[in-house]
């Protein structure tokens, strides 16, 4: 009966929690019928402990109202793979996948079979029992996509049935997950000399999937537009044949999509889903490096696609040859068709990139300003859309146009290298390096002009740049009291209100200590 | 049974830490505005820095309190000094919530096994539409990542630096913070307190709340020869 206890108790906490939190906390946890024991698997400790803090009291609870007989014990504890019991099998497995449609629990689920006394059970209302005819969408073991698997045992890969994007219950949300983004077009990709090549490729694949350009492989530094290219290819395909199966994904996603698949002992549907696509989109193809099995199952993925004419696009952040703990099998294979470099957009590229997003947004950047911008942020694309988004949002918090000094206003953070951590001794050496005298005399007695009033300096900037007390800036100050540290910075904020040079000396001095 | 999302927990929101008593300069406005209208938010990532003691810690709180009484987000406050014990995984099935809160981003960052992990769950976020509100003491450019992809998406939305109160703002700060407490502080006392003691906010306000505590067990008024007394102060 504790199946039927535990369905139970899920269904109440689905009912009593908002959905996020009994999505984060609850679902993820994996339940084994033992003996009279009801073992609770949590991912990792910091759910482990969430678990036990927030939630394990009102398990307790459920627990021992809905128990007949005996009330069962209950061990929270964290589900390593290798705790999994070894001779679980496929149907078993796959019984420990999400639900997505949660269904209402039926009071009278007759327990496990005394043969399969470690069954496992998704925390998830409606995970039944196996030896119902229950479908279930596997969702975490294939990530871009949900499998639906009738009946037991395992149906045939025949019969598996992928569901189209777009199909998911959360729909609340903005999802990319595993799907093309249709906001990345060859249309709004903006061409330079520096990405030109790369297009072009990308608009010859699009036309010609499985031609001579097969593997296309693109490479590059970081936001510079791969991922674009790679998704416009995508849309163009399924564009030109809706039917077709265009897969993309992270390459992290399908290292964690084959680790669920290996812990649930459905690597073979893995490779059939993975085998079977027309075409396959996958990012980051570096973050393979050091994964041996990860390797293994992608090269056997790529002979699949390739042997049979389909298309294989990857994007790296590096040629494929310098990918350092890549299998040469791989680096050679990733090299047998076109390789093309994105290279960092030149000037009027990065303009023409901003005043595009900014028409996308439905605001106006003129060509002067978008120059502007374009000269102050080199480095990639995504910093250039952050900057932009920042200059948007401060327009509209002022209430004004996009104006060169509004822009400079806006990015002050963003240009800002970094909040130093200022300590007394480097200013004392920085004032003293600056006024050319000795570090010594900077806790000196000698209170001759030339030598006081950049130590006067000094001492303000240290209350100004750093939290230290009064007393404590005095101490570091040769022992001096509190009083002469006030007395310091009340001279110099009056000096420089009086004279340009104390002033511009401590703006200087400022700007050098704090970027 | 009524849940309360984060209370119990050792790094859980504390109730003090609201937009209401959120002490900010006008320097601060238009970001304190963002935060208030967080749900609007369309970007992935939203990165504040500033320097220790100018307030994120409070104002992360605030927006997941905020979002709890309005029922608009599903948020999740994440210290990463503290939650660093349970090791990179830590992510892993976070993408349910609507925002996750992550302070002190800056302590795992030139960690690599970190980097992935939160490089993953960044692409996860994106994919199931949950906002990441990341803060650090330096800026984006100001970190040394180890993974440039991390780097790149963490200049992806907006970046804003929270300013520091300023000496006046500090003192109103602290006169604030006694008037809550209904404790007595004159000026006089209040000008000692700033002169002696760091200038950190935080640590000028834990000031404020141990005196008040000194002041009723020891049933004497805040005087200065008090205060240096039980401070330690010479």
């Amino acid at each position: 009966m504790i199946v039927a206890t535990w369905q139970k108790c899920i269904y109440c906490l689905k009912q009593e929690l908002p959905s996020q939190q009994f999505n984060t906390w609850i679902r993820p946890l994996r339940f084994i019928n033992g003996n009279n024991t009801l073992y609770l698997l949590a991912p990792n400790k910091f759910i482990l402990e969430w678990v036990k803090d927030h939630f394990l009291g009102r398990i307790e609870e459920i627990i021992t109202e809905n128990s007949q007989g005996e009330t069962p014990i209950i061990i929270l504890e964290i589900a390593a793979a290798e705790k999994l019991p070894a001779d679980i099998s496929l149907d078993q497995a796959l019984s420990t996948a999400d639900l997505t449609n949660v269904l209402e629990p039926e009071v009278d689920q007759p327990d496990q079979p005394d043969n399969r006394p470690h069954a496992e059970y998704s925390a998830t209302p409606g995970a039944l029992n196996n030896n119902q005819t229950t479908k279930l969408n596997v969702t975490d073991s294939f990530n871009n996509s949900l499998v639906s698997v009738t009946g037991r045992p395992a149906a045939p890969a025949s019969s598996h049935k992928i569901q189209s994007p777009g199909t998911s219950p959360n729909s609340r949300k903005q999802r990319y997950k595993g799907e093309l983004n249709p906001n990345y077009t060859f249309n709004n990709f903006i061409e330079g000399k520096s990405n030109q090549i790369a297009r072009a490729a990308s608009a010859q694949v699009a036309d010609n999937p499985g031609g001579a350009y097969n593997p296309l492989f693109i490479y590059g530094g970081v936001g510079l537009g791969k991922t674009h290219l790679m998704h416009a290819i995508g849309n163009h395909l399924r564009e030109q044949n809706p039917g077709a199966n265009v897969v993309y994904l992270h390459s992290q996603t399908f290292v964690g999509s084959m680790v669920s698949a290996l812990q649930l002992n459905a690597i073979n549907e893995f490779k059939r889903y993975y085998h079977s696509v027309d075409a396959l989109l996958i990012d980051d193809i570096q973050f393979f490096a050091k994964k041996e099995r990860s390797q293994e199952e992608f090269f056997h993925t790529f002979n699949a696609i390739f042997e049979s004419g389909r298309q294989i696009i990857m994007t790296c952040d590096k040629y494929h040859s310098e990918i350092n703990g890549l299998e040469e099998r791989l680096k050679s294979r990733f090299g047998w068709g076109l390789s093309v470099a994105v290279e960092p957009p030149e000037l009027e590229t990065r303009a023409a990139i901003l005043i595009n997003k900014a028409n996308h947004e439905h605001v106006y950047l003129a060509n002067e300003e978008a120059m502007f911008m374009a000269q102050k942020l080199r480095s990639n694309v995504r910093e250039l859309e952050g900057a932009l988004k920042k200059v948007i949002a401060h327009s509209r918090f002022m209430g004004s146009d996009i104006s060169i000094p509004l822009i400079k206003e806006a990015l002050k953070d963003l240009l800002a290298i970094q909040n130093k951590l200022i300590s007394v001794d480097n200013i004392q050496r920085t004032v003293a390096e600056y006024y050319k005298i000795k570090m010594a005399d900077m806790v000196s007695k000698r209170r001759n002009r030339s030598i006081a009033r950049p130590r006067q300096i000094a001492m303000c900037l240290s209350k100004e740049l750093t939290n230290h007390s009064l007393p404590e800036i005095g101490n570091l100050y040769g022992g001096r009291d509190h009083t002469t540290v006030l007395h310091a910075c009340r001279t110099i904020n009056d000096l420089r209100q009086s004279s340009t040079d104390i002033n511009e000396d401590y703006q200087n001095l400022l700007r050098s200590l704090s970027s | 049974m009524n849940f309360s999302p984060q209370l119990p927990f050792d790094f859980s929101v504390s109730e003090n830490f609201t937009f209401t008593n959120f002490l900010t300069s006008g320097k601060n406005a238009e970001l304190v505005s963002l935060l208030e209208e967080f749900e609007s938010y369309q970007e992935v990532v939203a990165f504040i820095w500033g320097k220790k003691g100018a307030g994120k810690s409070h104002l992360l709180q605030a927006i997941c309190h905020a979002n709890e009484e309005k029922e608009s987000l599903q948020a999740l406050y994440l210290p990463m000094q503290k939650i660093r014990v349970f090791g990179p995984e830590v992510f892993k099935s976070l993408h349910h919530m609507d925002l996750i809160c992550l302070d002190d981003f800056d302590c795992i960052v030139g960690e690599q096994d970190w980097e992935e992990s939160l490089f993953e769950f960044f692409n996860r976020c994106r994919e199931e539409g949950v906002k990441l509100l990341v803060s650090s003491e330096n800026s984006p450019r100001g970190l040394n990542f180890e993974l440039q992809d991390l780097a790149s998406r963490m200049s992806w939305g907006v970046i804003y630096q929270l300013h520091e109160l300023n000496d006046d703002e500090k003192l109103a700060a602290l006169h604030r913070r006694a008037e809550e407490r209904h404790l007595p502080l004159s000026a006089e006392v209040m000008q000692y307190i700033y002169t002696r003691h760091s200038r950190d906010l935080q640590s000028l306000l834990e000031v404020v709340d141990k005196l008040d505590q000194l002041s009723l067990s020891e049933k004497r008024r805040l005087t200065i020869p008090f205060v240096r007394k039980v401070m330690g102060w010479q």
